[in-house]
């Protein structure tokens, strides 16, 4: 056998590609032939469809263990969700969620800073977070692996509607309205100022 | 809308992605005028979805003073207003980043003779229908804040004929004076021009507003005291 070409699509990143192919996702990005797509994404949560991952052949690893005793291996890899609620702008703290993702249920509450941490399975790709708000109960629907690469524009609406800014019309008048929310001079460009605001203000 | 998020790997610790929720509140009230102190409609139950339909938010009741507050995620959602188990009526509500027109620039001194009637029109008539005045549901948005074009310039006179003045009936009043034809009735002159002229509905709402604060119910839409008033009418409804 020899090492695979992964064609990347919506919704696919590191994690899940590596899962497939019953690997690390670090053996999949540290990849000596991902060397170029690792120094264009530079982040391994968020490709492009497009994009072409390298996969490697599997190699075998030994171990070596006593008989007749238990030995525990654990399972490395895996993915997570890392949230931050807020609610115009300011932290929604310690409030109640279950977040339901494939066929798992993590229930707890967002921190002091309204974030919320929660593992998922590698290759889920849907999930529903509830969130008890005074009394109410508010959903959010949730694409896992969709985030495209803020170089992108897709990426870049995926961010300002996650930061709250109408971005279905014109992406100038989005980034217009998203600049004057930050203080920055509203030309409707995405200049690296802009970019660099984004990616902060987003968290990633 | 679905939010798109990245599926993080394990040790990853420094990454996030933001969800931020807005939260608009709307008053159902009773139209004014109906002899009724409390305004609000109470108990409406309502449900939010998101502009793609899905749901958002669940049943809700609009409290005593017929406040909704509506969770608004990516700029815009639909509220439906529900009965039993019907949806009767779907509002969709948009976030404008852009404050609500002025009354002046800088407000307010200078009110009424340096800006743009056109400009003075929509942020009274908005401040009128946030105040649950009806306006209609003319002009280009379909909610009777109506943008109207600014007047055509009148047609070139030929050399020869008869000014369209000296074409049209004039009078005089008992002390020789001759009136000169001005724009049509209801129409504002301001800064020396005449502005489109006003709506039935609009007309009628700054005359409920004036009456309903006691002012004498003369109609002019840049009259101070009603502007005055109606700008902290608004500001007492969004503290």
């Amino acid at each position: 056998m020899s090492d695979e070409r992964h064609a990347v699509r919506d919704g696919d990143c590191v994690s899940n590609v590596a899962a497939e192919h019953g690997m690390l996702p670090e053996t999949l990005w540290r990849h000596p032939d991902n060397r170029s797509l690792r120094e264009q994404r530079k982040d391994p949560n968020v490709l492009e469809a497009g994009d072409t991952l390298v996969v490697p052949e599997k190699s075998l690893r030994t171990e070596s263990g006593a008989t007749e005793q238990r030995h525990q291996f654990r399972r490395l890899g895996g993915a997570r969700l890392r949230l931050r609620l807020t609610e115009d702008d300011r932290p929604r703290a310690n409030i109640p969620f279950v977040l339901e993702v494939a066929d798992q249920t993590v229930e707890g509450n967002t921190d002091a800073d309204g974030f919320l941490d929660a593992p998922v399975p590698p290759t889920a790709v849907e999930g529903l977070l509830r969130l008890q708000v005074d009394g109410r109960e508010e959903l959010v629907r949730l694409q896992i692996g969709f985030l495209d690469p803020l170089d992108s524009e897709k990426g870049v609406r995926d961010r300002l509607r996650g930061i709250g800014v109408d971005a279905e019309g014109n992406l100038a008048d989005a980034l217009r309205r998203f600049q004057g929310k930050v203080g920055l001079e509203p030309s409707g460009k995405l200049d690296d100022a802009t970019r660099a605001r984004l990616e902060e203000v987003f968290g990633q | 809308m679905t939010a798109h998020v990245a599926r993080l790997v394990r040790d990853n610790t420094q990454s996030f992605n933001l969800i931020n929720t807005r939260t608009v509140e709307i008053l159902f009230q009773r139209s004014p005028n109906l002899g009724e102190p409390a305004r609000g409609i109470e108990g409406l139950s309502f449900q939010v979805r998101d502009s793609d339909g899905s749901l958002l938010q669940g049943l809700q009741r609009t409290g005593v003073d017929g406040r909704a507050r509506v969770p608004v995620r990516e700029g815009s959602a639909l509220l439906d207003l529900v009965l039993g188990e019907s949806v009767v009526t779907t509002y969709r509500i948009t976030i404008r980043d852009e404050p609500i027109e002025p009354f002046a620039d800088p407000a307010p001194a200078g009110l009424t003779l340096t800006l743009d009637p056109r400009k003075i029109r929509k942020g009274l008539a908005r401040r009128l229908r946030l105040l649950g005045y009806q306006i209609g549901d003319g002009g280009p948005e379909g909610n009777g804040v109506e943008d109207p074009p600014p007047p055509a310039p009148p047609p070139p006179r030929p050399a020869s004929a008869p000014s369209s003045a000296q074409r049209q009936p004039v009078a005089a009043d008992a002390r020789g004076f001759v009136l000169v034809p001005g724009p049509p009735i209801g129409a504002l002159v301001i800064d020396g021009g005449p502005a489109a002229p006003i709506s039935r509905e609009l007309d009628k709402a700054i005359l409920d507003f004036q009456s309903d604060e006691g002012f004498f119910a003369e109609g002019f839409e840049d009259e101070p005291n009603t502007l005055n008033r109606l700008e902290s009418r608004v500001a007492q409804l969004v503290s």
